[in-house]
Protein backbone atom coordinates (compact mmCIF):
# COMPACT_ATOMS: atom_id res chain seq x y z
CA UNK A 1 0.00 0.00 0.00
CA UNK A 2 1.45 3.31 -1.00
CA UNK A 3 1.28 5.81 1.79
CA UNK A 4 4.32 8.01 1.22
CA UNK A 5 4.00 11.57 2.43
CA UNK A 6 2.22 13.94 0.08
CA UNK A 7 3.06 17.62 -0.36
CA UNK A 8 0.79 20.00 1.55
CA UNK A 9 -1.01 21.14 -1.61
CA UNK A 10 -2.37 17.64 -2.14
CA UNK A 11 -3.50 17.31 1.45
CA UNK A 12 -5.25 20.62 1.16
CA UNK A 13 -7.11 19.47 -1.93
CA UNK A 14 -8.18 16.26 -0.24
CA UNK A 15 -9.22 18.18 2.86
CA UNK A 16 -11.37 20.58 0.82
CA UNK A 17 -13.06 17.73 -1.00
CA UNK A 18 -13.52 15.87 2.26
CA UNK A 19 -15.10 18.90 3.84
CA UNK A 20 -17.49 19.12 0.89
CA UNK A 21 -18.43 15.50 1.40
CA UNK A 22 -19.14 16.06 5.09
CA UNK A 23 -21.18 19.16 4.24
CA UNK A 24 -23.23 17.10 1.80
CA UNK A 25 -24.03 14.57 4.51
CA UNK A 26 -24.79 17.31 7.03
CA UNK A 27 -27.21 19.02 4.62
CA UNK A 28 -29.00 15.75 4.11
CA UNK A 29 -29.92 15.67 7.77
CA UNK A 30 -28.43 12.48 9.16
CA UNK A 31 -28.92 10.30 6.11
CA UNK A 32 -32.56 11.12 5.47
CA UNK A 33 -33.82 9.47 8.67
CA UNK A 34 -36.19 12.34 9.41
CA UNK A 35 -39.75 11.40 8.45
CA UNK A 36 -41.07 12.72 5.17
CA UNK A 37 -43.60 15.53 5.08
CA UNK A 38 -46.52 14.06 3.19
CA UNK A 39 -50.06 15.36 2.83
CA UNK A 40 -51.80 12.40 1.34
CA UNK A 41 -55.12 14.04 0.54
CA UNK A 42 -53.42 16.85 -1.33
CA UNK A 43 -51.22 14.35 -3.19
CA UNK A 44 -54.32 12.40 -4.22
CA UNK A 45 -55.58 15.49 -6.06
CA UNK A 46 -52.48 15.81 -8.24
CA UNK A 47 -52.59 14.76 -11.87
CA UNK A 48 -49.65 16.47 -13.57
CA UNK A 49 -46.31 17.01 -11.88
CA UNK A 50 -43.56 18.97 -13.58
CA UNK A 51 -40.08 17.93 -12.45
CA UNK A 52 -37.73 20.91 -12.50
CA UNK A 53 -33.97 20.46 -12.78
CA UNK A 54 -32.79 20.35 -9.18
CA UNK A 55 -30.37 23.02 -8.04
CA UNK A 56 -26.80 21.91 -7.50
CA UNK A 57 -24.55 24.89 -6.88
CA UNK A 58 -21.46 22.76 -6.24
CA UNK A 59 -21.78 20.61 -9.33
CA UNK A 60 -23.79 21.82 -12.32
CA UNK A 61 -24.43 18.31 -13.64
CA UNK A 62 -25.75 16.70 -10.46
CA UNK A 63 -29.10 18.54 -10.26
CA UNK A 64 -30.34 17.81 -13.81
CA UNK A 65 -29.11 14.21 -13.61
CA UNK A 66 -31.06 13.59 -10.40
CA UNK A 67 -34.19 15.34 -11.68
CA UNK A 68 -34.04 13.10 -14.74
CA UNK A 69 -33.92 10.06 -12.46
CA UNK A 70 -36.87 11.31 -10.42
CA UNK A 71 -38.92 12.07 -13.53
CA UNK A 72 -38.29 8.60 -14.91
CA UNK A 73 -39.10 7.00 -11.56
CA UNK A 74 -42.44 8.80 -11.30
CA UNK A 75 -43.27 8.11 -14.95
CA UNK A 76 -42.33 4.45 -14.57
CA UNK A 77 -45.08 4.03 -11.97
CA UNK A 78 -47.52 4.39 -14.89
CA UNK A 79 -50.29 5.49 -12.60
CA UNK A 80 -53.58 6.33 -14.25
CA UNK A 81 -54.34 10.01 -13.93
CA UNK A 82 -50.81 10.92 -12.89
CA UNK A 83 -48.23 12.28 -15.32
CA UNK A 84 -44.68 13.41 -14.61
CA UNK A 85 -43.58 15.90 -17.22
CA UNK A 86 -40.37 17.58 -18.33
CA UNK A 87 -40.14 21.38 -17.95
CA UNK A 88 -39.60 23.54 -21.04
CA UNK A 89 -36.11 23.05 -22.47
CA UNK A 90 -35.19 26.74 -22.56
CA UNK A 91 -32.68 26.21 -19.76
CA UNK A 92 -30.76 23.72 -21.89
CA UNK A 93 -30.36 26.45 -24.48
CA UNK A 94 -28.80 28.72 -21.86
CA UNK A 95 -31.73 31.06 -21.39
CA UNK A 96 -34.94 31.40 -19.36
CA UNK A 97 -35.53 31.34 -15.60
CA UNK A 98 -33.87 27.94 -14.99
CA UNK A 99 -30.69 28.54 -16.97
CA UNK A 100 -28.58 29.59 -13.99
CA UNK A 101 -27.90 26.30 -12.22
CA UNK A 102 -26.32 28.00 -9.22
CA UNK A 103 -29.21 30.35 -8.42
CA UNK A 104 -31.96 28.85 -6.26
CA UNK A 105 -35.44 28.62 -7.78
CA UNK A 106 -37.87 30.12 -5.29
CA UNK A 107 -41.15 28.38 -4.46
CA UNK A 108 -43.22 31.08 -6.12
CA UNK A 109 -41.15 30.94 -9.28
CA UNK A 110 -41.44 27.14 -9.36
CA UNK A 111 -45.21 27.37 -8.89
CA UNK A 112 -45.40 29.96 -11.68
CA UNK A 113 -43.63 27.53 -14.02
CA UNK A 114 -46.07 24.78 -13.00
CA UNK A 115 -49.05 27.04 -13.70
CA UNK A 116 -47.56 28.03 -17.04
CA UNK A 117 -47.34 24.35 -17.92
CA UNK A 118 -50.86 23.62 -16.79
CA UNK A 119 -49.50 21.31 -14.07
CA UNK A 120 -50.96 20.70 -10.61
CA UNK A 121 -47.63 20.48 -8.86
CA UNK A 122 -43.91 20.99 -9.26
CA UNK A 123 -41.09 18.87 -7.89
CA UNK A 124 -38.08 20.94 -6.98
CA UNK A 125 -35.11 20.74 -4.64
CA UNK A 126 -31.35 20.64 -4.28
CA UNK A 127 -28.53 18.19 -4.77
CA UNK A 128 -25.09 18.29 -3.21
CA UNK A 129 -22.47 15.99 -4.60
CA UNK A 130 -18.86 15.80 -3.57
CA UNK A 131 -16.03 13.53 -4.59
CA UNK A 132 -13.18 12.84 -2.24
CA UNK A 133 -9.88 11.59 -3.63
CA UNK A 134 -8.52 8.92 -1.35
CA UNK A 135 -4.85 8.02 -1.61
CA UNK A 136 -4.00 4.42 -1.06
CA UNK A 137 -4.25 2.44 -4.25
CA UNK A 138 -1.70 -0.32 -4.55
CA UNK A 139 1.34 1.31 -6.06
CA UNK A 140 5.05 1.12 -5.27
CA UNK A 141 6.39 4.11 -3.40
CA UNK A 142 9.30 4.58 -5.81
CA UNK A 143 6.77 5.09 -8.62
CA UNK A 144 4.55 7.39 -6.64
CA UNK A 145 7.37 9.61 -5.38
CA UNK A 146 8.36 11.33 -8.62
CA UNK A 147 4.78 11.97 -9.68
CA UNK A 148 3.42 15.43 -9.34
CA UNK A 149 0.91 15.45 -6.56
CA UNK A 150 -2.19 16.39 -8.53
CA UNK A 151 -1.27 13.94 -11.29
CA UNK A 152 -1.23 11.21 -8.68
CA UNK A 153 -4.56 12.28 -7.31
CA UNK A 154 -6.24 12.61 -10.70
CA UNK A 155 -4.91 9.34 -12.03
CA UNK A 156 -4.51 6.86 -9.25
CA UNK A 157 -6.39 7.97 -6.18
CA UNK A 158 -9.51 6.05 -5.32
CA UNK A 159 -12.65 8.17 -5.23
CA UNK A 160 -15.28 8.33 -2.58
CA UNK A 161 -18.45 10.23 -3.36
CA UNK A 162 -21.24 11.48 -1.15
CA UNK A 163 -24.56 12.83 -2.32
CA UNK A 164 -27.51 14.45 -0.63
CA UNK A 165 -30.84 15.08 -2.32
CA UNK A 166 -33.60 17.26 -0.89
CA UNK A 167 -36.92 17.37 -2.71
CA UNK A 168 -40.22 19.11 -2.20
CA UNK A 169 -43.44 18.76 -4.11
CA UNK A 170 -45.28 22.06 -4.31
CA UNK A 171 -48.99 21.99 -5.00
CA UNK A 172 -50.34 24.77 -7.19
CA UNK A 173 -53.81 24.60 -5.62
CA UNK A 174 -52.50 24.55 -2.04
CA UNK A 175 -49.64 26.96 -2.75
CA UNK A 176 -47.28 25.00 -0.47
CA UNK A 177 -45.26 21.82 -0.16
CA UNK A 178 -47.35 18.66 0.09
CA UNK A 179 -44.30 16.40 0.18
CA UNK A 180 -40.77 17.02 1.37
CA UNK A 181 -37.99 14.60 2.13
CA UNK A 182 -34.26 14.13 1.84
CA UNK A 183 -31.89 11.28 1.21
CA UNK A 184 -28.15 10.78 1.37
CA UNK A 185 -25.74 8.14 0.16
CA UNK A 186 -22.05 7.45 -0.15
CA UNK A 187 -19.92 5.07 -2.16
CA UNK A 188 -17.13 4.60 -4.63
CA UNK A 189 -18.32 7.35 -6.95
CA UNK A 190 -20.30 7.18 -10.09
CA UNK A 191 -23.97 7.04 -10.77
CA UNK A 192 -25.07 4.67 -8.03
CA UNK A 193 -24.38 7.15 -5.25
CA UNK A 194 -26.69 9.73 -6.80
CA UNK A 195 -29.29 7.09 -7.57
CA UNK A 196 -29.29 5.84 -3.98
CA UNK A 197 -29.68 9.38 -2.60
CA UNK A 198 -32.48 10.16 -5.08
CA UNK A 199 -34.25 6.87 -4.26
CA UNK A 200 -34.11 7.66 -0.56
CA UNK A 201 -35.54 11.15 -1.12
CA UNK A 202 -38.47 9.98 -3.23
CA UNK A 203 -39.13 6.58 -1.63
CA UNK A 204 -42.02 7.52 0.72
CA UNK A 205 -43.87 9.33 -2.08
CA UNK A 206 -43.27 6.50 -4.52
CA UNK A 207 -44.46 3.95 -1.96
CA UNK A 208 -47.61 5.94 -1.29
CA UNK A 209 -48.38 6.38 -4.99
CA UNK A 210 -47.92 2.65 -5.58
CA UNK A 211 -50.38 1.85 -2.83
CA UNK A 212 -52.92 4.56 -3.44
CA UNK A 213 -53.44 4.30 -7.18
CA UNK A 214 -53.61 1.07 -9.10
CA UNK A 215 -51.16 0.64 -11.97
CA UNK A 216 -52.27 0.81 -15.56
CA UNK B 1 -50.73 7.18 -49.87
CA UNK B 2 -53.05 4.30 -50.62
CA UNK B 3 -55.13 2.42 -48.11
CA UNK B 4 -53.28 -0.77 -48.95
CA UNK B 5 -50.04 0.81 -47.82
CA UNK B 6 -51.56 2.13 -44.65
CA UNK B 7 -53.13 -1.12 -43.52
CA UNK B 8 -50.01 -3.01 -42.31
CA UNK B 9 -48.80 -0.12 -40.14
CA UNK B 10 -51.15 -0.49 -37.17
CA UNK B 11 -50.79 -4.26 -37.28
CA UNK B 12 -47.02 -4.11 -36.89
CA UNK B 13 -47.28 -1.31 -34.35
CA UNK B 14 -49.63 -3.31 -32.19
CA UNK B 15 -47.59 -6.46 -32.75
CA UNK B 16 -44.40 -4.76 -31.57
CA UNK B 17 -46.27 -3.23 -28.61
CA UNK B 18 -47.76 -6.63 -27.84
CA UNK B 19 -44.36 -8.31 -27.97
CA UNK B 20 -42.97 -5.62 -25.72
CA UNK B 21 -45.82 -6.13 -23.27
CA UNK B 22 -45.18 -9.86 -23.26
CA UNK B 23 -41.52 -9.23 -22.49
CA UNK B 24 -42.01 -6.41 -20.02
CA UNK B 25 -45.24 -7.44 -18.35
CA UNK B 26 -48.56 -5.65 -18.28
CA UNK B 27 -47.02 -2.26 -17.56
CA UNK B 28 -45.46 -2.24 -21.05
CA UNK B 29 -41.83 -1.91 -22.03
CA UNK B 30 -39.84 0.06 -19.50
CA UNK B 31 -38.61 2.81 -21.79
CA UNK B 32 -41.29 3.13 -24.41
CA UNK B 33 -44.03 5.32 -22.97
CA UNK B 34 -45.86 6.38 -26.09
CA UNK B 35 -45.23 4.29 -29.20
CA UNK B 36 -47.89 6.24 -31.07
CA UNK B 37 -46.05 9.53 -30.62
CA UNK B 38 -42.85 7.93 -31.90
CA UNK B 39 -44.81 6.36 -34.71
CA UNK B 40 -46.16 9.73 -35.80
CA UNK B 41 -42.92 11.69 -35.38
CA UNK B 42 -41.07 12.71 -38.50
CA UNK B 43 -38.60 15.27 -37.22
CA UNK B 44 -36.79 15.34 -33.89
CA UNK B 45 -34.45 17.92 -32.36
CA UNK B 46 -31.62 16.85 -30.07
CA UNK B 47 -31.01 19.38 -27.29
CA UNK B 48 -27.60 20.02 -25.67
CA UNK B 49 -26.74 17.30 -23.19
CA UNK B 50 -26.01 17.87 -19.53
CA UNK B 51 -22.51 16.85 -18.48
CA UNK B 52 -21.98 14.27 -15.78
CA UNK B 53 -21.45 15.17 -12.14
CA UNK B 54 -18.00 14.73 -10.71
CA UNK B 55 -14.48 15.67 -11.66
CA UNK B 56 -14.27 14.58 -15.27
CA UNK B 57 -17.74 14.90 -16.72
CA UNK B 58 -18.79 18.55 -17.10
CA UNK B 59 -17.89 18.73 -20.80
CA UNK B 60 -19.30 15.35 -21.77
CA UNK B 61 -22.83 16.54 -22.56
CA UNK B 62 -21.86 18.05 -25.89
CA UNK B 63 -20.20 14.84 -27.05
CA UNK B 64 -23.24 12.86 -25.98
CA UNK B 65 -25.59 15.11 -27.99
CA UNK B 66 -23.47 14.50 -31.11
CA UNK B 67 -23.49 10.74 -30.57
CA UNK B 68 -27.26 10.73 -30.10
CA UNK B 69 -27.76 12.72 -33.31
CA UNK B 70 -25.63 10.18 -35.21
CA UNK B 71 -27.32 7.20 -33.63
CA UNK B 72 -30.84 8.53 -34.32
CA UNK B 73 -29.93 9.41 -37.92
CA UNK B 74 -28.70 5.86 -38.47
CA UNK B 75 -32.12 4.53 -37.54
CA UNK B 76 -33.43 6.09 -40.76
CA UNK B 77 -36.71 6.74 -39.05
CA UNK B 78 -36.65 10.48 -38.30
CA UNK B 79 -35.19 13.63 -39.74
CA UNK B 80 -32.75 14.59 -36.98
CA UNK B 81 -31.41 18.02 -36.18
CA UNK B 82 -29.38 19.74 -33.47
CA UNK B 83 -30.60 22.63 -31.32
CA UNK B 84 -29.61 25.52 -33.62
CA UNK B 85 -32.98 26.32 -35.22
CA UNK B 86 -34.85 25.82 -31.97
CA UNK B 87 -32.39 28.04 -30.11
CA UNK B 88 -32.85 30.78 -32.67
CA UNK B 89 -36.63 30.49 -32.70
CA UNK B 90 -36.98 30.37 -28.92
CA UNK B 91 -34.11 32.67 -28.02
CA UNK B 92 -35.61 35.63 -29.84
CA UNK B 93 -38.71 35.61 -27.66
CA UNK B 94 -37.39 34.06 -24.46
CA UNK B 95 -36.84 37.31 -22.61
CA UNK B 96 -40.42 38.43 -23.14
CA UNK B 97 -41.85 35.25 -21.57
CA UNK B 98 -41.06 35.26 -17.88
CA UNK B 99 -42.26 31.82 -16.79
CA UNK B 100 -41.25 28.40 -18.02
CA UNK B 101 -41.93 28.97 -21.69
CA UNK B 102 -44.23 26.06 -22.50
CA UNK B 103 -46.15 28.01 -25.13
CA UNK B 104 -42.93 29.40 -26.52
CA UNK B 105 -41.54 25.89 -26.87
CA UNK B 106 -44.74 24.51 -28.37
CA UNK B 107 -45.02 27.41 -30.84
CA UNK B 108 -41.39 27.12 -31.93
CA UNK B 109 -41.58 23.35 -32.38
CA UNK B 110 -44.79 23.65 -34.39
CA UNK B 111 -43.33 26.38 -36.57
CA UNK B 112 -40.19 24.34 -37.26
CA UNK B 113 -42.03 21.08 -37.78
CA UNK B 114 -40.29 19.43 -34.80
CA UNK B 115 -42.41 16.62 -33.40
CA UNK B 116 -40.27 15.47 -30.48
CA UNK B 117 -37.43 16.80 -28.35
CA UNK B 118 -34.53 14.54 -27.42
CA UNK B 119 -32.77 15.23 -24.12
CA UNK B 120 -29.46 13.42 -23.70
CA UNK B 121 -27.68 13.49 -20.34
CA UNK B 122 -24.40 11.97 -19.29
CA UNK B 123 -24.98 10.55 -15.85
CA UNK B 124 -21.60 8.99 -15.15
CA UNK B 125 -18.20 9.80 -16.65
CA UNK B 126 -15.06 8.77 -14.81
CA UNK B 127 -12.00 6.64 -15.04
CA UNK B 128 -10.17 4.38 -12.69
CA UNK B 129 -6.48 3.66 -12.95
CA UNK B 130 -4.76 0.86 -11.15
CA UNK B 131 -1.19 -0.14 -10.79
CA UNK B 132 -0.52 -3.81 -11.39
CA UNK B 133 2.75 -5.42 -10.38
CA UNK B 134 3.85 -9.00 -10.54
CA UNK B 135 6.98 -10.58 -9.13
CA UNK B 136 8.66 -13.75 -10.23
CA UNK B 137 11.85 -15.31 -8.95
CA UNK B 138 14.11 -13.56 -11.43
CA UNK B 139 12.07 -10.63 -12.66
CA UNK B 140 9.06 -8.46 -12.06
CA UNK B 141 6.64 -6.55 -14.25
CA UNK B 142 4.73 -3.42 -13.52
CA UNK B 143 2.04 -1.69 -15.52
CA UNK B 144 -0.96 0.52 -15.04
CA UNK B 145 -4.46 -0.19 -16.28
CA UNK B 146 -7.08 2.46 -16.98
CA UNK B 147 -10.78 1.83 -17.26
CA UNK B 148 -13.19 4.44 -18.54
CA UNK B 149 -16.78 4.35 -17.35
CA UNK B 150 -19.76 6.15 -18.79
CA UNK B 151 -23.51 6.10 -18.31
CA UNK B 152 -26.05 8.09 -20.27
CA UNK B 153 -29.75 8.73 -20.15
CA UNK B 154 -31.84 9.74 -23.16
CA UNK B 155 -35.37 11.08 -22.73
CA UNK B 156 -37.67 12.00 -25.57
CA UNK B 157 -40.54 14.34 -24.79
CA UNK B 158 -43.46 15.95 -26.56
CA UNK B 159 -42.74 19.67 -27.00
CA UNK B 160 -46.34 20.72 -26.30
CA UNK B 161 -46.75 19.36 -22.78
CA UNK B 162 -43.38 17.85 -21.79
CA UNK B 163 -44.89 14.36 -21.63
CA UNK B 164 -42.38 11.52 -21.63
CA UNK B 165 -42.48 9.52 -24.83
CA UNK B 166 -39.32 7.46 -24.41
CA UNK B 167 -36.68 7.02 -21.72
CA UNK B 168 -33.62 4.86 -22.03
CA UNK B 169 -30.38 4.56 -20.17
CA UNK B 170 -27.18 2.66 -20.76
CA UNK B 171 -23.72 2.09 -19.39
CA UNK B 172 -20.39 1.51 -21.06
CA UNK B 173 -16.87 0.66 -20.05
CA UNK B 174 -13.65 0.57 -22.03
CA UNK B 175 -9.90 0.51 -21.51
CA UNK B 176 -9.48 2.44 -24.78
CA UNK B 177 -10.78 5.80 -23.62
CA UNK B 178 -13.99 7.67 -22.97
CA UNK B 179 -15.14 7.60 -26.62
CA UNK B 180 -15.88 3.86 -26.84
CA UNK B 181 -17.42 3.85 -23.35
CA UNK B 182 -19.84 6.68 -24.16
CA UNK B 183 -20.68 5.13 -27.54
CA UNK B 184 -21.54 1.82 -25.84
CA UNK B 185 -23.70 3.60 -23.29
CA UNK B 186 -25.50 5.63 -25.97
CA UNK B 187 -26.27 2.59 -28.09
CA UNK B 188 -27.64 0.79 -25.03
CA UNK B 189 -29.81 3.79 -24.10
CA UNK B 190 -31.35 3.87 -27.57
CA UNK B 191 -31.60 0.10 -28.05
CA UNK B 192 -35.31 -0.15 -27.45
CA UNK B 193 -36.05 2.78 -29.74
CA UNK B 194 -33.81 1.28 -32.43
CA UNK B 195 -35.66 -2.01 -32.17
CA UNK B 196 -38.98 -0.22 -32.50
CA UNK B 197 -37.75 1.83 -35.48
CA UNK B 198 -36.43 -1.30 -37.17
CA UNK B 199 -39.76 -3.06 -36.79
CA UNK B 200 -41.49 -0.04 -38.29
CA UNK B 201 -39.06 0.18 -41.18
CA UNK B 202 -39.59 -3.49 -41.89
CA UNK B 203 -43.32 -2.89 -42.03
CA UNK B 204 -42.93 -0.11 -44.56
Amino acid sequence: MSTTSRPPTGRAAVAVLGAGALLALALAGCGGKAPAVMEKMAIDRLHTVVVLPLQSPQDAGAGPVVSGMLLEQLAALRKPGLSAVEPPVLWRLGTGPLADRSAPVGDQQALRIARDMGADAVLTGTVTYAVQLVAGRKMPAEMEGPMKDMDFQRDFAARRATAAVNVQLLSVADNRAVYAHSGAAGGDGGLQVLRDAADAAIAPLERYLRQSRPSK
Amino acid sequence: MSGALLRPVPVVLWASCGAAVLIGGCAGPPGLYDPHAIERAQRVAVLPGVGAPGLDGPGAGQMEASLVITSLARMRRFAVEGPARLRKAMGEEATSRPAGGRDLQADAARKLGIDLLVLPDVTDYRFTKEWKSRSWLVASSERSRSDYWAAVSVRIVAPGDGRLVYAGSGQGQSDQGYGPAVRQATEAALAELRQFAASRRAAE
